[in-house]
């Protein structure tokens, strides 16, 4: 399952992005290039939504928590983003908004996504912003 | 005299409001904005400028506490505790060279770099007596400074650390130098004094609510 959206600042979400449910994991493409592995997500039904929360780190850019809820086919989700320097510690909030995509969309494999995010030259230009 | 005095206190009043109409503007257009994309480019600049930060505030006559001010406007009051600790860590080194380095390799670096005044302030305390290099700090303070300060040198120390436009006599790497090189300085004490003479200016940045970027 996937959803296909976009992620960026809260009140602008600003970068295209997919986000991946597979085989106990999830991941999303955007943060995949940065260099964050896919993780395992724990999700519950309410009523007629499901809420799910995960982690993805990357060794370079830090934390990505996401608490997010699906319903009616759409999946909105916060995300706080979490760097720690020895001098500081970088605290962000993101948002990811999008809808459900036809099985033709997911394209990338849990596998893919694992190799991605192990790149050795992640691509910044297409990170979260 | 009256005409001049007054002159003067006006465009004194002139500079502050530019400088404070700046700052404001500073403070929105002049912190980086630090993402997933670009924060390991930024961290490898934050250690970079904390390294060079150190060892140029450390050379006498640079304006330390100026350059310490130019990287919060850049990366925002969060960097505060880190200007903080370069700038402690830039007076000491500065102490330490005056300490430990022969007066004579010292003035052969500033010549080297060509670092005119600095060299020129440590060949007039070459000439002195170490005794009496201490006392070049206070004929140095501003006529009318209380008596007190003059009689205990850790406090007046404390206070040129602190003292507007101090660069014109060293500033703060010129005094730690000056400090080190007089052998009258305790290094424990010395310690002290520096964490809480640099305090001041970090701590209103951090109270005063200047938070670009916080």
């Amino acid at each position: 399952m996937s959803f296909v959206g976009r992620i960026g600042p809260q009140g602008q979400p600003d970068l295209d992005d997919t986000i991946y449910f597979n085989d106990g994991q999830f991941w999303s493409a955007a943060c995949t290039r940065c260099g964050f592995a896919p993780a395992p997500y724990w999700a519950r039904r309410v009523g007629d939504a499901i809420e799910f929360r995960g982690t993805l780190e990357s060794p370079e850019r830090g934390v990505f928590t996401y608490v997010g809820v699906v319903r009616d086919g759409r999946l909105s989700t916060e995300i706080n983003w979490r760097r720690d320097r020895w001098y500081w510690s970088i605290d962000r909030d993101l948002r990811f908004v999008g809808t459900l995509a036809g099985p033709d969309k997911a394209a990338m494999t849990v596998q893919s996504a694992i190799v991605v995010a192990a790149g050795p030259s992640p691509d910044p230009e297409r990170c979260p912003r | 005299m009256h005409r001049r005095l007054l002159l003067a206190a006006g465009i004194y009043l002139l500079v502050l409001l530019g400088g404070a109409v700046a700052g404001f503007y500073l403070s929105d257009v002049g912190v980086i904005d630090v993402r997933p994309a670009n924060e390991p480019d930024v961290h490898r600049m934050v250690v970079s400028a904390a390294a060079l930060y150190v060892v140029t505030a450390a050379m006498p006559f640079v304006p330390g506490a100026e350059i310490g001010l130019g990287l919060i406007v850049t990366l925002g009051s969060r960097i505060v505790p880190l200007v903080y600790l370069g700038m402690v860590c830039a007076l000491l080194l500065a102490f330490a060279v005056g300490r430990f380095v022969p007066l004579r390799f010292i003035v052969a670096v500033l010549a080297r770099l060509r670092l005119r005044r600095g060299r020129e302030l440590l060949d007039r305390l070459a000439r002195l007596p170490p005794d009496q290099r201490a006392n070049y700090l206070a004929e140095q303070m501003p006529t009318g400074t209380p008596a007190f300060l003059l009689r205990h040198r850790y406090l007046l120390l404390a206070v040129a650390f602190n003292m507007p436009g101090n660069s014109i006599i060293g500033g703060g790497g010129g005094l730690a130098l000056a400090a080190g090189i007089s052998g009258l300085y305790g290094v424990v004490p010395f310690v002290a004094t520096v964490a809480v003479a640099v305090s001041p200016l970090p701590l209103m940045v951090l109270i005063g609510g200047y938070l670009p970027g916080g």
